[in-house]
């Protein structure tokens, strides 16, 4: 029989605190229709209700997911204009964006380009909403994933020492009357913790991937051996501006845990010499900065762990998110031989691969296997890496509910 | 100063992820009449051979790979103007692109510079490729190899598309398939009839490697 005596939170903390839970957490991020219906979530409220009808976790915190966007306020002496030109040679229209600071101009131009509606022959050009299309319209963002690819980003943002100084004008506070605003949002997650009893966890810093947004993964990579000064420069701005936003969860209530994104915080991007030198100092900080308002602290990464694990443990993180076993190459054995007397792991199976296209028993061994190698002595939350995708089959997403309630708990 | 030691100079100024010295190796290459293309073969693509090697070690990791590429580049900068045309031995031809819908390319830019770096002849298709790009390819470039790289799982259905496409043509058998990225398994490849994935940018080179040392 399925134990079901804690609630949410409580189990999910238990497991973050190495504590005993009734069952295996269960989490997963992004929403599929076989659990949230066609129509979808409206909000993080209404995913995590959704959820804990299933008897599965969620957590809801300050801002939802896509909070850089909400935090990242420009300073008003900073002027920008941005200008939609279509070139010879070109395939895609370019986005101009100029931006005028106190301390000089910056400048950032994308191909705005648009993806394709189906595969094959009879595919046809349009804007499909996936991941890989140009999603912001006309606007060219200071921070986003579709920043990235080179064929997508003709200029980035920063592009060298001289782009510094004017690339830091642009992050400032919030003002009061935002912080006020802040406090009411705050004030409605905080109420529905209370009622529900789901984890409040915000998303929070996100120094690697943001200097990764801003100038390009070949400039970090050569940077960090023609220039390591720029670099850190760099990374001294996002995560003044990173402990800012820090400050600031503290001030609506801190909450459960801050989720620091790092998607591009992994051995592919920063070696691990790159990390220790450039990224783990700035992490540690931002852990005691957590500590100190007594929020505990994710560090979310899901590939090219397995350099950086000692890293990340002096580091002093309290839960590492994204341990996946496929696309990730965690050898999940020695992920827990090595943080899972401190870590709490959140992970132990594949999404994209195992789950969207595996079989019922690639699902259920999948499941066993993180379960019966990440579970013993507590400390892990399954969940499959990293979020769901719309063309996992609903019979995938019912094995592995299946599996979980079946092996709930490591013998 | 010995040809030997500075094509020496020129492979461990790669090894070493460091410009400068290759831009002075390779100048000194020039002024010593050694022939540039053999800059290119015993000092540059050794260089590369050692960062390979490297990284599988797990000493070197992708970073290093875009350094070495861009240390072999400006080190290619200082000796094209002497390269001449035929002068350097090809040991195979690969076509290689990032399939259609996918705009996603650090990975498949850092295969082309290994490949080149082993000599291949490399026709880089770009990224956003479409299906009929790859078989145009093939067709008129006569390579021996194609390679197809997706970054998700939305956009790594077009490979199985090209193969079926390359079949329709009668051009499947000139051509070893070999495809990569982030959602890439040796099951796909199978599933699609691609001949082999690869795991990183270094397996994949070692593997058109292999298949031209077995022609």
């Amino acid at each position: 029989m399925f134990p079901s005596k804690m609630s949410s939170r409580e189990r999910f903390l238990a497991a973050i605190n190495f504590e005993d839970v009734d069952h295996i957490p269960l989490y997963f991020r992004g929403s599929h229709r076989y659990l949230d219906g066609e129509r979808g979530p409206r909000n993080q409220f209404e995913k995590a209700l959704n959820r804990l009808k299933f008897g599965v976790e969620d957590f809801v915190g300050f801002g939802g997911e896509n909070n850089y966007h909400y935090k990242l306020r420009v300073n008003e002496d900073v002027k920008s204009r941005t200008r939609k030109e279509v070139r010879e040679g070109e395939r895609y229209p370019l986005l101009i964006k100029d931006y005028e600071t106190p301390k000089g101009p910056l400048k950032q131009v994308v191909r705005q380009t648009i993806g394709y509606i189906g595969s094959g022959p009879g595919a046809r050009v349009g804007v499909t909403g996936i991941f890989d299309n140009w999603t912001h319209g006309d606007n060219v963002p200071i921070f986003s994933d579709h920043l990235i690819p080179k064929s997508r980003s003709v200029e980035y943002l920063v592009k060298g020492r001289e782009d510094l100084e004017p690339f830091s004008c642009l992050f400032r506070d919030m003002t009061k009357e935002e912080l006020n605003d802040a406090h009411r949002d705050a004030e409605e997650v905080k109420r529905f913790v209370e009622e529900n009893e789901v984890l409040l966890a915000t998303w929070g810093p996100c120094l690697g991937d943001a200097a990764i947004w801003a100038c390009g993964v070949e400039k970090i990579a050569t940077s960090a051996f023609k220039d390591p000064k720029f670099l850190h420069g760099l990374l001294d701005i996002i995560h003044d501006w990173d402990m800012r936003m820090i400050r600031v969860i503290h001030k609506l209530g801190g909450g459960d845990l801050i989720i620091h994104r790092g998607w591009y915080e992994n051995s592919y991007f920063w070696s691990p010499r790159m990390f220790r030198e450039f990224l783990a100092p700035r992490l540690k900080e931002e852990v005691e900065l957590a500590h100190q308002g007594r929020v505990k602290h994710c560090m979310l990464v899901d590939t090219g762990i397995m350099p950086l694990l000692g890293i990340l443990k002096e580091t002093g993180i309290d839960v590492l998110w994204g341990v996946d076993p496929v696309q990730g190459g965690a050898d999940l054995k020695r992920v827990k031989e090595e943080l899972g007397d401190k870590v709490c792991l959140w992970g132990g199976m594949n999404s994209a691969v195992t789950l969207s296209q595996g079989t019922k028993e690639e699902i259920r061994a999948a499941v066993k296997d993180a379960i019966a190698t990440l579970a013993p002595g507590g400390g892990f939350v399954l969940s499959p890496v990293d979020c769901l995708y719309e063309d996992a089959p609903s019979e995938n997403i019912a094995a592995l509910l299946e599996a979980w309630r079946e092996m709930y708990m490591y013998k | 100063m010995r040809k030997e030691v500075i094509l020496g100079k020129i492979r461990d100024a790669i090894v070493n992820l460091d410009i400068e010295g290759v831009q002075k190796a390779c100048k000194q290459a020039v002024e010593a009449g050694i022939p540039a293309y053999e800059a290119v073969t015993d000092g540059m693509s050794k260089g590369m051979e050692i960062v390979g090697q490297k990284y599988e070690n797990n000493e070197y990791f992708l970073a290093e790979l875009i350094m070495a590429g861009e240390t072999m580049k400006e080190g290619m900068t200082v000796l094209r103007p002497y390269l001449k045309v035929g002068d350097v031995k090809t040991i195979g031809k690969v076509a290689i692109g990032t399939v259609r819908g996918d705009l996603h390319d650090i990975g498949k830019n850092v295969v082309v510079t290994l490949l080149g770096a082993a000599g291949f002849d490399v026709m880089d298709l770009g990224v956003d490729v479409p299906t009929e790009k790859f078989v145009e390819a093939v067709k008129d470039g006569k390579p021996n190899i194609v390679g197809m790289s997706a970054l998700l799982t939305t956009t790594m259905v077009e490979m199985e598309n090209v193969v079926k496409e390359l079949k329709k043509a009668g051009l499947r058998k000139n051509v070893k398939i070999i495809i990569g990225g982030a959602p890439i398994t040796s099951e796909y490849a199978k599933k699609i009839g691609a001949d082999a994935a690869a795991r990183d940018a270094v397996e994949g080179a070692n593997i058109c490697k292999s298949w031209v040392a077995k022609t």
